[in-house]
């Protein structure tokens, strides 16, 4: 009920809402982007880049951490449970899914280089996280479509500035004319005020995307297992356009500086 | 470009796909191409026992510096590589019906490609054989991949609209260079839409068909071209399976759709971009350093070559 809200309630999608956005994106973009040099790379702007350049606006994206560690393998325990059901082993099998790809090959390579002890203790915070998972996380009909680590990946500025973020789950078939999909963020980490903002930027690039906002946004915390969750108003998705662009017009910057 | 605003988005793609056809390219046409394509191709040369084989990643590459384009390693079963696999064999049990959802239909090939492959039935680098060996982890997570796969390519066309002959998946569409070097072009489509109305030849002709690929990322300058592929080596016309009038490209990531008709335009484009990339410095330079990386290897099937959606 926290994730998909109230199914009567759901809101008409406002056909000119997600043009607007963009065009609101593209004004604010527009000077920050015509100043980067010709031929340069797009600037690639996420959530977390987001959020140091508005903590910080001097520091840049910090490497692999330890909660950027444990982050990546609770995630990978989490989509293994929502697809499959189950999950045995959860270090030995988060590292087999990681070992997959570039980042997550990262990620191993880090707890791998950690002295014995903090990699224990990593370890078992993973297992810990996994069994809290394993009995607070709700069972999801698959008839509500989820899909886990949902990329997207919206160009603007003519493609010199792209908007990127990965969904850890969406739920809910595309809107057909009212919202309907509900993102979930997974955090690992205790509450922080920038988990609001993060789920709201996803939420923006949703729009973008689709054409139609999302109903439900939440953010899932395990442990404790607890939703924050809210329904999607358009002051929370113009919040998140002026917050992107202040974020990204920085980005180009310091990109235009380079 | 389709508006990236007018919902639902799948009945907005579908509609283009399945509207009135436009007119069928000249016979005469389709020859000179296949003539240029041909002597194009003959110009080329290839270290001996060589075979070059281009597809819509050689012609995304080919552009960059010689430098950027990164080959990657030989082909090799991934969750990334399987998922477009176990992906269009559960969105096809999707539309038959014979699954409810994604996640139940990717359950159910995963499960039989682990039973072949842990019975030893299962080709030599086959998915089956890969998925048989594989540890939980990467089972489960490979699972994870298809499920997403699938649910954005069940959720991008309105499939009871779509006509009789509709296919997901099949075989890709190949054209061989006739005679030296080994040069052959693959196009490669994730749906076959048959739309309902007559094709060209009148009231007994084959219906018209559109071909629609979903793709990563987002669209690149090189975009028309890959997905004239499909549609250029469907017009040369080895397999029998006819011309396409349409080719549709799907970035869900983006949420971007491209519909481009198949006409002269977009042929003589095509294959002045293969040529192009066949031009390429580095497009099969040196020896040892794969053409296409990345692609799946022929036959790395498991007989999974069924594609109707008919029950």
């Amino acid at each position: 009920m926290q994730l998909r809200g109230n199914a009567g309630r759901r809101r008409r999608v406002d056909p000119g809402l997600a043009g607007g956005l963009r065009e609101w994106l593209e004004d604010g973009l527009a000077a920050a982007a015509n100043a980067l040099p010709a031929g340069a790379p797009p600037v690639v702007v996420g959530p977390r880049s987001l959020r140091v350049v508005a903590a910080d606006p001097t520091r840049g994206t910090p490497d692999l951490t330890l909660p950027v560690a444990r982050g990546a393998l609770v995630e990978a325990v989490f989509r293994l449970l929502v697809t499959g059901g189950h999950v045995g082993d959860p270090v030995a099998e988060a590292a087999e899914a990681l070992a997959v790809d570039r980042r997550g090959a990262a990620v191993l390579a880090f707890v791998e280089g950690l002295a014995p002890a903090q990699r224990a203790s990593l370890h078992a915070e993973v297992v810990g996280h996994a069994a809290a998972l394993r009995t607070g996380w709700p069972t999801i009909p698959p008839s509500w479509l989820p899909r886990t680590r949902d990329r997207i990946s919206v160009p603007v500025a003519a493609g010199r500035v792209v908007l990127t973020g990965g969904i850890d789950l969406a739920l809910g078939s595309p809107s057909a004319g009212r919202a309907s999909v509900c993102l979930v963020t997974l955090a690992s980490g205790p509450r922080h005020r920038a988990h609001r903002a993060d789920r709201h930027y996803r939420g923006l690039l949703e729009t973008l995307r689709s054409g139609a906002p999302p109903a439900r946004l939440a953010t899932f915390y395990t442990p404790p297992c607890e939703v924050d969750a809210e329904d999607v108003e358009d002051q929370l998705l113009a919040a998140a356009v002026q917050r992107t662009i202040d974020g990204a017009v920085e980005l180009c910057r310091r990109a235009a500086d380079r | 470009m389709l508006s990236a605003l007018e919902l639902p988005k799948a009945a907005v793609l579908t509609r283009a796909l399945v509207d009135p056809v436009v007119p069928p390219v000249d016979p005469v046409a389709v020859e000179g191409i296949r003539a240029r394509l041909t002597d194009a191709v003959g110009r080329r040369s290839l270290p001996a026992g060589r075979r070059l084989r281009v597809d819509a990643f050689t012609l995304r590459t080919a552009p960059l510096p010689a430098n950027d384009r990164d080959p990657g390693p030989a082909f090799e079963w991934s969750p990334r590589t399987a998922c477009r696999r176990i992906g269009l064999a559960a969105v096809r049990a999707c539309v038959r019906g014979a699954e409810a959802t994604p996640t139940d239909a990717v359950g159910s090939v995963v499960d039989d490609l682990i039973r072949l492959g842990v019975a030893g039935a299962a080709r030599r680098g086959s998915l089956a054989e890969w998925l048989g060996s594989a540890g939980p982890g990467l089972v489960g997570i490979t699972r994870a991949e298809a499920v997403t796969w699938a649910t954005r390519l069940l959720t991008t066309l309105e499939w009871t609209r779509l006509g009789p002959g509709s296919s997901v998946g099949g075989a890709d569409e190949w054209w061989d260079h006739p005679g030296a070097p080994a040069v052959c072009l693959r196009g490669r489509c994730d749906v076959r839409v048959v739309g309902r109305s007559t094709g060209a030849g009148g009231p007994t002709g084959p219906p018209p068909f559109s071909l629609v690929t979903m793709l990563g990322g987002r669209p690149g300058p090189t975009a028309r071209a890959e997905l004239g592929l499909a549609a250029l080596v469907g017009a040369l016309g080895q397999s029998g399976r006819g011309r396409p009038a349409r080719v549709a490209g799907y970035w869900p990531d983006c949420g971007r759709a491209l519909v481009l008709p198949v006409d002269v335009a977009l042929l003589e484009h095509t294959a002045t971009s293969v040529i192009g990339a066949l031009g390429a410095p580095g497009v099969n330079g040196p020896a040892g350093h794969p053409a296409v990386p990345m692609a799946e290897p022929p036959g790395a099937d498991d007989g999974d070559g069924e594609a109707g959606l008919a029950a």
